[in-house]
């Protein structure tokens, strides 16, 4: 399901994903009386209500939008898992827009909180944007030529399936994964990893069957993790990250180190 | 129609031919005539009415910036520091300290148990102010002594906080383990109970089914609206930021419509409800549903956040403590495209601008707008405009803009303005209603209800004395005669609601819209002006006491 929270010209988009019709629901973020935003929460508990409940939840957020704040209430939900912010810096403009003495913070901001940046129309950019965004966030940057995003990126892998221990180059695409099923964690081994997760680790999701007889899953999108207690059959996990900076065979080692 | 010719005290018309009058005639729901005992005789004499001759009678106030979720609040009870009069006229005495709290959130709940609301059922209060209270900060435990079967919610008087008890947490599913900002702590890592800004509380709030949103636009809501309205003697009241799909319109067509109901309320689309381009042809279509007692067809924008809050956006040199300049609501680039699109399409629009960075491109926009698409009386109106220096009141004067100011926060956040957010000097000249008359620029003075309670009376003391909390004036050389404040809250709101040819004063013509009260806001010290006991209304003629 895709929500706008939508102000001005973005609002195109909203008439594109018409076609989209029922999946869509356009927000605001007014408030009464300060910047509170609760249009677009009581929208986030429309959307939970839903039945079919929707798998995913994708918000565009309008221009000057706080993601952070939005963030917030997916990371506070119980029945919401955080999937991440991913901030698209139009490269021809961004440069401008961060230096504008009106909104430039704001834009700031919004790259300095993503979980990933992709930078679009780098065609028409200037060669030193790529750098200019690399100062304003820790955050993976991806190129997105005419807006096109690997979903697995924004959405995260599915559900582990691969049996046994394995990962792939897939070539041409952006990211490089690894996955694992089977076997026993360590708990305290596991929350160290999220912790500080291998070098490029951008997304990390896993059910784990762990060695005090206890099971659970735990998330990664970018920054921030989560760890908590669910059912759990079998141990499986997934991980993702852009193909120049993650190494699955590393990962696979760090992994081997969890086992308890 | 019968004539009623009702004497008074004293009738403070607001009309320069008249200041003073005895009597005033009503027929058809509108004045007839002002004057003396025979003010209706060429008309053919009416019947006199004297139950208010031992009072005095001003126009009807008007509340230019309030909102509808000012009634929705009072399904819940009050927890707050200072004494509200609820809906039904009872007193809600301030609760000074926490033992209070807990004694009236027990009460409370006694109240729910002996009408047989089941024992999971949540309890929700509103209007704690933790800034007064001396003692040990308002925890969960505290809660729990409440309740350990139902939720008990508290939500703060600046609606940024709450602080809750164990049963809440549970249902929120919030636990040692979570990992949440906002989900406080104490030092030993349990959960405090309080939970800081809107995410936070969000899990909660759905879950115990609080939701103001839906409340607000229900008919226990409206009449709530009213009822708070005649108690302060307001007959005319906006609800400046509304949604107004049809639905809501028909119910409050209905609701203001209905001959027990007393108040004229003013809804305004929020712009940012709507999709940029959907926003003047919808405003345009409800013009078309306007009646009497529900004017259509405005618009409000909100720019910038508040002060107090710190997401206000000022100009240099900013904040005092050192913050960071506040935060757009709407890119200055949009705002300027929409406020062109509003005005080419004559589309009155009140525009919250807290900072002064956001009134200069208010300003800016209006003027660009202007120039290109010429429209004589446009009215727009800058709500709050807390910052608007005498540069700025000559720039609105020229463009035909008028202001909305928010008197109370000088009472309610003074002290803190002064200490915190942008020092003594700017402080002394915030919400600057003398220069803003010195420089001609049309006005009125507000209370935000609910952020800050519905009393006009108690606005135009504000205005006049500027005393904060702590007992200072701030800015002396801003306050305003009683008239001036008088007139802000009745002809100058309605100026800026486009009605002051229908109300306003109390003249020929107008509609007998009055406020009761037993002494003149003109007549008593100015220190007592917010002391004056209301008596009621007469709306369209019809007497409503309290």
């Amino acid at each position: 399901m895709v929500m706008v929270n939508d102000f001005g010209e973005l609002n195109i988009d909203a008439e594109l994903l018409e076609s989209a019709d029922e999946d869509t629901m356009t927000l605001s973020n007014g408030c009464i009386c300060c910047t509170m935003g609760t249009e677009l929460l009581y929208a986030l508990g429309d959307a939970i209500d839903r039945r079919p409940r929707p798998d995913h939840l994708v918000i565009e957020a309008s221009g000057v939008a706080q993601p952070e704040k939005i963030a917030a209430a997916a990371h506070a939900e119980p029945e919401m898992q955080y999937a991440g912010v991913v901030t698209v810096a139009d490269a021809a403009n961004i440069g401008a827009l961060t230096s504008d003495p009106m909104i430039g913070a704001q834009i700031a901001g919004q790259l300095e909180v993503a979980d990933l940046v992709a930078l679009t129309k780098t065609d028409l950019g200037d060669a030193n944007v790529t750098g200019l965004v690399r100062r304003l966030t820790t955050a993976p940057i991806v190129e997105a030529p005419m807006g096109a995003l690997d979903p697995m990126l924004v959405l995260g892998p599915t559900s582990p399936q691969t049996p046994g221990t394995g990962h792939s180059h897939d070539h041409g695409a952006d990211y490089a994964q690894w996955s694992s099923k089977g076997g026993v964690v360590d708990r305290e081994a596991l929350k160290a990893f999220l912790i500080t997760p291998p070098k490029g680790l951008y997304r990390f999701k896993g059910v784990f069957r762990f060695s005090d007889g206890t099971s659970g899953e735990a998330h990664i999108v970018g920054a921030t993790h989560a760890l908590r207690t669910t059912e759990a059959d079998e141990t499986a996990a997934v991980a993702i990250g852009l193909s120049a900076e993650f190494d699955p065979a590393e990962m696979a080692s760090i992994w081997e180190t969890l086992s308890a | 129609m019968t004539i009623t010719v009702y004497s008074s005290k004293k009738i403070v018309t607001m009309d320069r031919n008249m200041p003073e009058a005895t009597h005033v005639a009503v027929k058809d729901g509108r004045i007839l005539a002002v004057g003396d005992a025979t003010c209706a005789d060429q008309w053919g004499g009416g019947t006199l009415d004297d139950q208010f001759a031992n009072d005095v009678l001003t126009p009807g106030f008007i509340e230019g910036h309030a909102h509808l979720m000012a009634g929705a609040m009072w399904n819940y009870p009050y927890v707050g520091y200072h004494d509200r009069i609820d809906t039904e006229g009872k007193l809600w005495p301030g609760l000074l300290n926490i033992e209070d709290v807990i004694r009236g959130l027990k009460e409370a709940e006694a109240r729910m148990t002996a009408a047989g609301e089941p024992a999971e059922k949540p309890l929700y209060a509103w209007g704690f102010d933790p800034i007064f209270l001396d003692t040990e900060r308002l925890n969960r435990s505290h809660l729990d002594e409440v309740s350990t079967t139902r939720p008990v919610v508290v939500q703060h008087s600046n609606f940024h906080l709450m602080t809750v008890n164990s049963a809440a947490l549970d249902l929120a599913q919030y636990t040692r383990e979570t990992n949440v900002i906002g989900v406080a702590k104490d030092d030993a890592g349990e959960l405090n109970g309080e939970l800081q800004e809107l995410a936070a509380m969000f899990p909660l709030m759905r879950r115990i089914g609080v939701n103001f949103r839906a409340l607000s636009s229900q008919e226990p809501s409206i009449r709530a609206f009213g009822a708070i309205a005649r108690q302060t003697g307001t007959t005319t009241m906006t609800d400046l930021h509304a949604e107004l799909p049809d639905d809501d319109v028909d119910t409050l067509v209905r609701v203001t419509g209905s001959n027990d109901y007393a108040l004229r309320i003013v809804p305004m689309l929020g712009a940012a409800l709507l999709p940029p381009n959907d926003v003047g042809p919808r405003a345009l279509e409800l013009t078309k549903k306007t009646t009497d007692m529900l004017r259509l067809g405005g618009v409000k924008l909100v720019l910038d956040g508040s002060i107090q809050g710190y997401t206000a956006r000022l100009r240099w040199p900013g904040h005092v403590n050192g913050a960071p300049n506040g935060i757009w609501v709407i890119a200055p680039e949009q705002a300027e495209e929409l406020i062109e699109k509003l005005h080419k399409a004559h589309v009155q629009m009140h525009i919250h601008t807290n900072g002064d960075e956001a009134s200069v491109v208010a300003i800016d926009a209006i003027e660009r707008a202007q120039s290109l698409h010429y429209w004589g009386d446009h009215r727009h109106t800058l709500q709050h405009g807390q910052m608007i220096d005498r540069a700025l009141f000559k720039r609105m004067k020229a463009l035909g803009i008028a202001v909305n100011l928010f008197a109370n926060h000088i009472w309610y956040f003074g002290d803190m303005h002064v200490a915190k957010s942008i020092g003594l000097d700017r402080a002394r000249r915030m919400d600057a209603c003398r220069t803003c008359l010195d420089e001609d620029v049309a006005m009125a003075i507000h209370s935000d209800a609910p952020v800050t309670p519905l009393a006009p009376l108690f606005t135009a003391w504000c205005a006049v004395n500027r005393i904060t909390m702590s007992g200072e004036c701030l800015g002396p050389e801003q306050r305003i005669e009683a008239t001036e404040a008088l007139e802000a809250i009745t002809l100058g709101a309605a100026y800026t609601l486009k009605l002051d040819e229908d109300i306003g004063s109390i003249e020929a013509g107008k509609i007998a819209d009055f406020a009761v009260m037993d002494d003149s806001p003109l007549d008593v010290e100015p220190m007592a002006i917010k002391d004056i006991k209301v008596k009621g209304v007469v709306s369209g003629g019809r007497v409503f006491l309290n």
